[in-house]
């Protein structure tokens, strides 16, 4: 059991934790679980869900690779519940478990990342600031394209 | 960041500058300090997903017999 006991849903009556809530399940990170725990203080919960969705789903860095970021960050940290979750977004554009397992793991030798990835991943050991993010190569060669 | 910061240094950010803008960077290091922190503090609370990954409303502790009672570690692969 968590070790918070998250609020009942029909407990959380501020309009806007209810609106980021459902913003949270329609993007599917993160489920309802976690704003219920943040609704425990509505106040920074409302204020960190914010900020937490708009960081993921907004600005101008491609969704995906903030999705296989996002993922590897948790696995450092040890959360497994933001380790499990997936982006509904990220996954109609074309993220595979392929592509989040190559972010988290031996990415050194995973062909979905070009030479020049490789090194800045190296480098960061964080999973984190990666040139270009994360780029496939297509079925007819070498030319790498946006995950 | 997440595990050694002082690695990101001049040289780094120069690299970085050639294939991100300025606004970028900042939008990925702003992204990865707030995943850092909330998942350090998450991560200590033991509660797992609301769903299998087929979909099914589960319990937390059907979830963690799903998911385990963490995520595969990056520290313990590279560690074996």
């Amino acid at each position: 059991m968590p070790v918070l006991t998250p609020l009942p849903l029909d407990a959380i009556t501020d309009p806007e934790l209810r609106q980021v809530l459902a913003e949270g399940e329609r993007l599917g990170v993160p489920d309802a679980l976690f704003p219920r725990i943040l609704a425990l203080a509505p106040t920074q919960g409302k204020a960190l869900l914010r900020a937490l969705i708009m960081s993921h789903r907004d600005g101008n860095v491609d969704h995906k690779l903030k999705e296989i970021i996002r993922i590897r960050l948790a696995r450092v940290a040890g959360d497994p519940y933001f380790a499990a979750l997936r982006s509904r977004a990220a996954q109609a554009r074309g993220l595979t478990e392929n592509a989040v397992e190559a972010g988290s793991g031996d990415y050194e030798s995973s062909p979905l990342f070009t030479d020049a990835e490789k090194a800045s991943v190296h480098r960061d050991r964080g999973g984190a600031l990666r040139p270009r993010g994360v780029r496939t190569r297509n079925a007819r060669g070498n030319r790498s394209v946006p995950l | 960041m997440a595990r050694d910061p002082s690695s990101l240094d001049a040289d780094f950010f120069s690299e970085l500058r050639k294939h991100y803008t300025e606004e970028q960077i900042v939008e990925l290091g702003a992204f990865i300090g707030f995943n850092i922190g909330y998942h350090t503090f998450f991560g200590t609370l033991k509660f797992y997903p609301m769903f299998s990954p087929d979909g099914r409303l589960v319990s937390q502790e059907e979830s963690e017999r799903i998911y385990g009672a963490a995520p595969v570690s990056l520290t313990a692969r590279e560690a074996g």
